[in-house]
């Protein structure tokens, strides 16, 4: 049974207490999924459990527990279409217009276009590489970055988490395990998205034990 | 040689080719801002994201930007 704090300095209104004795527990303490998983070490992973990643706006003791990002299925199109674009310029041989060019403008076009699918592929990469979801012990943050310049971050404290959903249907999704994850919030931003999540089963689950533990501390008088 | 038209050919290949040349020199200056873009991209994404698990970004940017540099160089000097 943790010790009871009450005997502490009350702490202002701005701080989040975590205190560093035994009131306090670590995830793996509460979380059966956190338990199972081991710490992920792949950066082109898209489940990767407690990471050593940072966050911008990442408070002083919290930890990411879960980062996710679109299943790596989901670059299919794009990785088929870069490797057919990589063919293409064979194909110019065939075309009398083309070979009509003197032959510097035929090198700089066919320079151009590995130019251009290389451009191509990297702002594909980029966009499934950093469009993530960090569930941390204290809330839920989804980063969009929707075109080159603009991005879109959401957050959801844990204790404003109303309900939590996941589906998982079709036959690539059955296939490479992957789904939607709908959370439902209490807050400015009604509900929070996670699309072509890996294990959403295990997304949701965690979603649940990390509400249970938020009832806890608020029980056992740990938060302000 | 000259058409009965009076069009002088090998003047009209000359002209266009100025002009393709316009085309792909202005078409590899707009790519050009499109790369100094992505590399902003990039700086503004792992200032939202960093640490040891995340792939080096930067660097690929940034040889992006450069190869960009080159082929925009080479279609000045060398059509």
């Amino acid at each position: 049974m943790p010790a009871n704090p009450t005997n502490q300095a009350k702490p202002t209104e701005k701080q989040t207490i975590k205190p560093s004795n035994n009131s306090s527990r670590k995830p793996e303490d509460y979380s059966e999924v956190l338990r199972a998983c081991e710490p992920t070490k792949s950066p082109l992973s898209a489940f990767l459990v407690q990471p050593k990643i940072n966050f911008e706006s990442q408070e002083k003791n919290e930890k990411i527990l879960l980062l996710l990002r679109k299943h790596f299925i989901t670059n299919i199109s794009w990785i088929f279409m870069v490797v057919l674009a990589l063919f293409v310029p064979i194909l110019l041989t065939y075309i009398p217009a083309f070979l009509l060019l003197p032959s510097r403008y035929q090198i700089v076009t066919i320079i151009v276009w590995y130019l251009a699918v290389f451009g191509f592929a990297l702002e594909q990469f980029l966009s499934w590489y950093f469009q993530v979801y960090i569930i941390t012990d204290e809330r839920i943050i989804d980063y969009d970055f929707y075109s080159l310049l603009y991005k879109r971050v959401s957050k959801a404290k844990i204790d404003n988490v109303e309900d939590v959903t996941y589906e998982m249907g079709g036959f690539l999704a059955s296939f490479f395990h992957f789904g939607n994850v709908y959370i439902q919030t209490a807050g400015e931003k009604l509900e929070l998205d996670f699309e072509y999540v890996p294990n959403p089963e295990l997304v949701s689950k965690l979603l649940n034990e990390l509400m249970i533990e938020e009832e806890r501390e608020k029980l056992e008088g740990r938060v302000s | 040689m000259n058409l009965s038209l009076g069009i002088d050919i090998p003047l009209l290949v000359t002209d266009f080719m100025i002009i393709l040349k316009g085309f792909y020199v202005l078409g590899l200056f707009l790519y050009l801002i499109f790369a100094v873009v992505v590399v902003k991209q990039v700086q503004m994404m792992t200032e939202a994201l960093s640490g040891v698990l995340l792939l080096p970004i930067k660097p690929l940017a940034w040889f992006h930007l450069f190869a960009s540099l080159v082929v925009f160089v080479l279609a000045v000097f060398l059509l």
